[in-house]
């Protein structure tokens, strides 16, 4: 490895992001888990630092402007400027029809979902273009492209892969790219307790893959690291599904016959 | 590193092919380069050989069934079953609109482009189905998503993108992953010439480009050799734009103002 890299992971205590924070650390980068669950958070930094990695936790709740601005300008005071920039802080929400979706519920989603990552870009991103360079993923999802019975959820999702190219085109020029990932559905911790309690059933899942097999948060993170890597310095402003052919298996499978 | 792989590299000869063969033989993997050139292809075998890479040269002519059929045949009777298939001939055109196009210049462009693709992507995905495990990666291009001024060569391109959903949907069940990169302006040695006769403003492209640069063959040998490697075993049906940002940047900066 070269020098060390800098890698702000919001949601890094957790989950996709968790998997990321370990990938990176793996490779010699200092990660910064920056995170509202506390606990999870101290558990993490202190499992990458036991396996010889760098890490160091920021407690932020990215649906506070005020903790984001003051958040980065200690990360950047204190661990060094930030190289890489990969926003997995997200809420889920339990299918359902607009009219069963509490307003207060949509606007919680959307200020964390896509807010949180537009105001964690508008920080981040023009120290990265005073810079010169820098690289930004942001966690989009299937739903960024297809419509799931998600109504907060998907359009957020899909506003985030909006975002996603108009920061590709803004930042650009000044050598900061902006991707965005698709995962499908994803077997994160979260996601196996739903199974265990029954709410999922993981062959339904399996069953709707072009591969019939089940993401994995690892999964996400080796692209989430390709992304921000050196052999992806031409790659801007795309979305990459991870959701072994979900998307293409959706449409295809439904063919009447 | 991978253990040893057979990748077939049509197209291997030159240009984002030859790229392409260098960095799955730099990660360990036998190199056949099918291609209609036997000399520039020879040449690009003996550059893999001379830095103690594998390789080895099969004469393929994409728009013929029983050129594809032989070569299929042989690579596995001559090296062993085929894991990777790399879909890189391709030919290119002056811009022209469609009124003015000769069938004969659009049956010449779509039998390498889409029906070369077409072909070897049947001939060998049906052996890797049955081997039950193999990865597609088919060389798209940024007119798959948007229009250019390059009648064929944009359909084709279109038609390539929407086979390799198609195909990573009917083969993963068998496992079998199906990609695309969809690059961009690439600094091919092609383009190199083209440049220097005077047929393109490099300075036009780059500024055109969101990274103010231009992608390079090895960049998209990159991509290739991510969306093949155990990192992507959870990607299928997808066209990765390796386009340094043109698709985000080209309407960004269309904007009238």
């Amino acid at each position: 490895m070269a020098d060390t890299r800098v890698i702000l992971i919001t949601g890094g205590a957790a989950g996709i992001g968790l998997a990321t924070a370990v990938r990176f650390a793996k490779a010699g980068d200092h990660v910064v888990i920056a995170d509202v669950f506390e606990d999870k958070a101290h558990e993490a930094v202190t499992s990458i630092i036991s396996s010889g990695g760098k890490a160091s936790f920021y407690l932020l709740d990215v649906a506070d402007d005020d903790q984001i601005l003051r958040v980065v300008q200690e990360i950047e005071e204190t661990e060094g400027a930030i190289d890489a920039l990969v926003t997995c802080a997200g809420i889920l929400q339990n299918p359902g029809s607009i009219e069963d979706m509490p307003i207060e519920e949509h606007d919680r989603m959307w200020r964390i979902n896509y807010r949180g990552v537009y105001m964690t870009c508008r920080e981040v991103g023009p120290r990265m273009t005073a810079r010169g360079h820098g690289a930004i993923v942001n966690m989009h999802s299937t739903t960024s492209t297809r419509p799931y019975p998600l109504v907060a959820y998907g359009t957020g999702k899909a506003s985030l892969k909006m975002l996603t190219e108009v920061l590709a085109a803004e930042f650009g020029p000044n050598g900061v790219r902006v991707n965005g990932v698709a995962p499908g559905v994803t077997m994160t911790e979260n996601m196996k307790q739903r199974v265990v309690a029954g709410e999922r059933d993981p062959e339904k899942i399996i069953a709707w893959n072009a591969i019939p097999e089940i993401v994995v948060p690892e999964d996400v993170a080796e692209s989430i690291f390709f992304l921000c890597s050196e052999e992806a310095h031409a790659i801007s402003g795309v979305t990459l599904p991870i959701d072994y052919g979900w998307q293409v298996a959706v449409n295809y499978n439904a063919y009447p016959r | 590193m991978s253990d040893g792989r057979i990748t077939i590299i049509t197209g291997g000869a030159s240009g984002i092919g030859q790229a392409t063969a260098k960095r799955f033989a730099r990660g360990g993997d036998f190199i056949v380069i099918a291609d209609l050139h036997q000399d520039a292809g020879d040449a690009a075998v003996k550059e893999i050989e001379d830095v103690g890479g594998r390789a080895a040269f099969q004469w393929l002519d994409v728009t013929s069934e029983g050129s594809v059929i032989a070569m299929a045949d042989a690579v596995e009777r001559d090296h062993g079953p085929i894991e990777v298939l790399i879909n890189s001939a391709g030919i290119l055109h002056n811009p022209e609109t469609i009124t003015e196009f000769s069938m004969e210049q659009f049956d010449a462009v779509h039998s390498v482009n889409y029906r070369g693709t077409f072909l070897c992507c049947r001939e060998v995905g049906r052996r890797m189905q049955e081997q039950g495990r193999g990865a597609i990666g088919n060389i798209a291009s940024i007119v798959s998503f948007v229009p250019y001024q390059v009648t064929a060569y944009t359909a084709g391109k279109a038609a390539v993108k929407s086979l390799t959903e198609i195909l990573s949907a009917e083969m993963g069940e068998s496992n079998v992953r199906v990609n695309a990169v969809a690059p961009g302006y690439v600094l091919t040695p092609a383009m190199q010439a083209r440049i220097e006769t005077g047929h393109r403003n490099p300075d036009v492209m780059i500024q055109q480009n969101a990274l103010s640069k231009l992608v390079t063959p090895e960049d998209v040998g990159n991509g290739l050799w991510f969306l093949c490697s155990e990192e992507a075993s959870a990607i299928t049906g997808v066209t990765l734009p390796i386009d340094c940002g043109i698709l985000s940047s080209l309407p960004y900066k269309a904007y009238p103002k």
